[in-house]
């Protein structure tokens, strides 16, 4: 079943398969990438980081929200908010990420180790507890929400309430109330989770 | 004043007031206890939070890449993937968003409601809808007003579809002089009018296909924000794959048409111009592939429910139609109507638009024929749809 929808009538039914095929002008929406992608590559793979927690998959996901920038036909007309747009994307990815590793529950288990093992930490027990402190914020942050994961990440990540505002697509005056809410979902998980193991 | 609300004090605790505002709210936290309490707890949460995620930050000794030498490695990625991207760029433009978003809603209701909720999705064997018919149904789109694309809704929805997609077949455009080129490079035998003398020109679209995987939590959301949070999504729709594959399909042109990507130019074509146009489409079926659990009928008595129909009416819909083999195409009750017809030797359907585009009054004649979809689609009068139609050979 394909089901067309109700855009009024002049995309009705889709008829031209130009428009949605990909035919006609070549878009010149390159301009300014280069300068985007400079701009906001260090504070976008910041933001994965902390949710993915690894070098690799951290710059790779961001990558991906780089590339879903190249393909906007918009940004380059526009002078809208391009640095909302990738951390919301960024941190989607992200979260997908983390839930997916959730799931198989294997890296994480595994990263404390690894560094333990590694010899690399002037601390290996403290880093260690770290590791593991850290995998169960992940594990919290990948149940809540996705709004709520999101905002808690990027105000850790230190977006301003502006900054916090375009990524979330609302008004700069609900964000506190919006940041109530995540960290006290993040408690009330946090706790849930891990109550007879590790206060928060 | 008022004791202020928690997002306040909030945004006072991390200094994003404004001078004038944190004033007002300092001077109330001097003479309210209650609030002051409430300051300090609201703290202890926030302090709580932030130590925690701060276990989150790169270490000292962890160095990212050199944003030039990413750069540089972006762009040597090979290019088949923007060329890939461009397609669904266009597709999922401002343009086309709001529809396609109304579509990812349907669709998503139907994957949300159709699952017993403890079987696992990798055990499915997908199944194959094929468009065997067309039905039309008339929609109060007020419904959907929610769903512009600068909304909030259709803001969730089109960086849902644009995460969620994964493009897997796409192969680019191709010109034909005539109708058997067309045959040739399309793979199925191509049809034109007999009844217009002047030569189309035909392009040949390629062959595409893209998958999307759900994601339980943000469909919710989706739901959410879009006021439907009386309906709750299985968690074990979590990961579910939509795969949809779309054949090569033929596009003929007669005449002078618009051209969508040019809608917005500041010299749109004259109405005279419009009425030697006529756009004929065929293209073999789409086939969506989902798992066969898929309770459509039940989805979409849902998703016509959301675009603004009563319970009953949707109800009654679609019981008379098989989800499994027609293409549904809502219209705007305000747009036009629609009425059956005998058309090419079988059942099809006529719309007529009362202002189409550039404000001229259209048509559009769709019909299934041995496995292809065709449209014909045009400006002036509706009555000349079915002769031209009955011309095809």
């Amino acid at each position: 079943m394909v089901v067309a929808t109700m855009d009024g009538p002049d995309s009705l039914l889709h008829h031209d398969p130009r428009a949605i095929m990909g035919m006609g002008e070549p878009d010149s929406k390159t301009v300014g990438f280069e300068a985007l992608f400079l701009k906001y590559y260090p504070r976008v793979v910041g933001v994965l980081y902390r949710l993915v927690g690894e070098r690799g998959p951290a710059e790779e996901l961001a990558n991906d929200a780089f590339w879903k920038l190249h393909r906007q036909a918009w940004f380059a007309e526009s002078d809208g908010n391009v640095g909302g747009w990738l951390f919301r994307t960024a941190t989607n990815l992200g979260i997908d990420h983390l839930r997916a590793v959730a799931r198989r529950r294997k890296h994480e288990e595994t990263a404390g180790r690894h560094l333990a093992e590694s010899g690399v930490c002037p601390d290996p027990l403290a880093e260690v507890l770290r590791a593991e402190r850290a995998r169960r914020v992940r594990a919290v942050l990948a149940g809540l929400k996705p709004a709520h994961a999101r905002i808690l990440i990027l105000r850790a990540s230190g977006l301003s309430y502006n900054e916090l505002a375009d990524s979330m697509g609302v008004k700069r005056g609900t964000i506190g109330t919006m940041l109530v809410r995540a960290e006290a979902a993040f408690q009330k998980r946090f706790r849930r989770m891990y109550e007879h193991e590790e206060a928060l | 004043m008022n004791c202020p609300k928690d997002g306040i004090l909030r945004a006072r605790l991390d200094g994003q007031l404004t001078k004038e505002e944190s004033w007002t709210i300092d001077r109330h936290l001097a003479e309210c206890t209650a609030c002051r309490l409430k300051v300090a707890t609201l703290s202890e949460d926030a302090e709580r939070v932030r130590a925690a995620l701060a276990t989150l930050a790169p270490g000292a000794g962890e160095r990212f890449s050199d944003p030039q030498l990413a750069y540089a490695r972006f762009q040597d990625q090979p290019q088949a993937e923007p060329r890939l991207a461009k397609f669904f760029s266009r597709v999922f433009s401002a343009r086309w968003r709001p529809a396609w978003a109304g579509a990812a809603l349907l669709a998503v209701l139907a994957a949300c409601f159709s699952f017993a909720p403890a079987r696992s999705w990798a055990q499915r064997v997908l199944a194959m809808l094929r468009v065997q018919k067309i039905a039309v149904v008339s929609i109060d789109t007020q419904a959907l007003q929610g769903l512009q694309a600068g909304s909030e809704p259709g803001k969730m929805i089109g960086q849902f579809i644009s995460d969620s997609i994964v493009v897997t077949m796409r192969s680019e455009p191709q010109s034909a002089a005539d109708a058997s080129q067309a045959d040739q490079l399309a793979g199925f035998p191509v049809r034109l009018l007999t009844a217009r003398s002047d030569a189309p020109k035909i392009t040949v679209q390629g062959e595409g296909g893209f998958q999307m995987t759900l994601n339980r939590e943000r469909l919710q959301g989706i739901l959410d924000e879009f006021g439907r949070t009386d309906l709750q999504l299985p968690s074990s729709i979590d990961g579910a794959l939509v795969a949809v594959h779309i054949p090569k399909a033929v596009m003929a042109v007669y005449g002078q048409c618009p051209q969508p990507e040019k809608a917005n130019s500041q010299n749109p074509p004259k109405a005279s111009d419009l009425v030697g146009c006529l756009m004929l489409a065929q293209v073999p079926s789409p086939t969506v592939s989902v798992p066969p659990e898929l309770n459509i009928q039940q989805l979409a008595t849902l998703a016509l429910q959301a675009a603004g129909m009563s319970e009953q009416d949707a109800q009654a819909f679609c019981e008379t139609v098989d989800w499994t083999s027609t293409l549904v195409i809502p219209i705007p009750r305000d747009a036009g109507s629609y009425e059956t017809t005998n058309v090419d030797g079988v059942q099809g359907t006529l719309i007529t638009l009362r202002g189409w585009s550039h404000g001229m009054p259209g048509y559009s004649l769709l019909w299934v024929k041995g496995g292809i979809i065709y449209s014909l689609t045009g400006f002036g009068s509706a009555e000349q749809a079915v002769p031209l139609a009955d011309s095809l050979e």
